[in-house]
């Protein structure tokens, strides 16, 4: 089976050095989707930066093969620096 | 892969042979107290030895077992298989660890056990432990114990999956192996190998392997484990306490004194 690595960035990048393998990339999607969510579950916060949390799939190759894109956008902007 | 060892019927059992279930003893005495003629009958239960492989399968769901086996070396885990195919580890199993005093008592087996590593087993036929359980209520408590703190053990895993987050929740798992290694054999380095892969700790932990890996890199920039290749070590207990908020009560190491 391939191996797929799973970047993150949430403000800093964290690199995946291991990686995982899995079927095809249709299952490194589905793998990818899942670890944002268990990375929100630990910590919503995690997105209350300004760049939100970006999970990128890479093949063994560096090749790109999905990005999972993940922001939360608030009605009044300037609200949290007046508190 | 071979039949598990829940299907196994023994014929030609052997006596005693010289302190092969030492660990076992020792295990059962970090639990609960036992008299001296206690532990030779417990010394003296006529046995099988059985060397698996890694993966080897030990106990199966459905089974009706005849032999205890019980852990001499190596690891081994509890599991259960959701209709998906999705593992859930439930329990781990270390050296001197009987692995079902529950079947003396109930008829099938409920879950999967399999080899982590390569094991040494000693197979006590069922029957025998129950005789001996009946003449020595001191016998049967200690059994009953160990079923008992094993279960605390599995509320506190419950908790663990359920409410900690992934970098207490490791840590918590690790500290937890730390605590029962340094106490069956009786040392205090920091250092243990944990002879389980990311894959397997997801299955544990209940996260995904690419979760594992990034909580492992934190907790190893934190220098509570060392990670050499593809092999893991902790290194700082109190490190690893700190961050899993540990307290051991629930392994009930005041019960022995």
């Amino acid at each position: 089976m391939p191996r797929y690595f799973f970047h993150t960035s949430d403000g800093s990048c964290d690199r995946d050095d291991v990686g995982v393998e899995l079927a095809d990339p249709a299952a490194a999607r589905r793998e990818a989707i899942r670890y944002g969510g268990s990375l929100l579950h630990d910590n919503p916060d995690i997105i209350a930066a300004t760049n939100g949390l970006r999970v990128e799939v890479v093949d063994e190759q560096g090749q790109f093969c999905t990005a999972v894109l993940i922001h939360a956008v608030d009605a009044e902007r300037g609200t949290r620096d007046a508190d | 892969m071979s039949e598990p060892i829940s299907r196994m019927t023994m014929h030609n059992v052997g006596g005693a042979d010289g302190g092969r279930l030492d660990i076992f003893l020792r295990k059962l005495l970090g639990q609960c107290r036992l008299s001296t003629i206690d532990q030779q009958h417990l010394l003296a239960l006529p046995f099988q030895l059985r060397d698996l492989p890694a993966q080897a399968s030990i106990l199966h769901e459905g089974d009706s077992a005849r032999v205890c086996p019980i852990l001499l070396s190596g690891f081994a885990y509890r599991y259960k298989i959701a209709a998906d195919g999705g593992r859930q580890i439930v329990s781990l199993r270390i050296p001197g660890d009987p692995l079902d005093f529950q079947s003396l008592y109930l008829q099938t087996i409920d879950h999967h056990m399999q080899a982590l590593t390569p094991v040494s087993l000693a197979l006590v036929p069922l029957p025998a432990l129950e005789q001996l359980a009946e003449a020595r209520p001191s016998i049967a408590r200690a059994i009953l114990v160990d079923i008992l703190i094993e279960a605390s053990i599995g509320r506190e895993w419950q908790l663990n999956i359920g409410r900690r987050h992934a970098l207490p929740r490791l840590a918590h798992f690790l500290c937890e192996f730390v605590y029962r290694m340094q106490l069956i054999f009786a040392h205090s380095s920091d250092e243990i190998e944990v002879p389980i892969t990311q894959e397997q700790l997801a299955d544990i932990l209940g996260l995904t392997p690419v979760h594992v890996n990034r909580t492992l890199k934190t907790i190893e920039q934190a220098g509570a484990v060392v990670r050499k290749g593809r092999r893991l070590y902790t290194r700082d207990v109190a490190a690893l306490a700190q961050l899993a908020d540990f307290t051991p009560l629930y392994l009930h190491r005041d019960n022995a004194n």
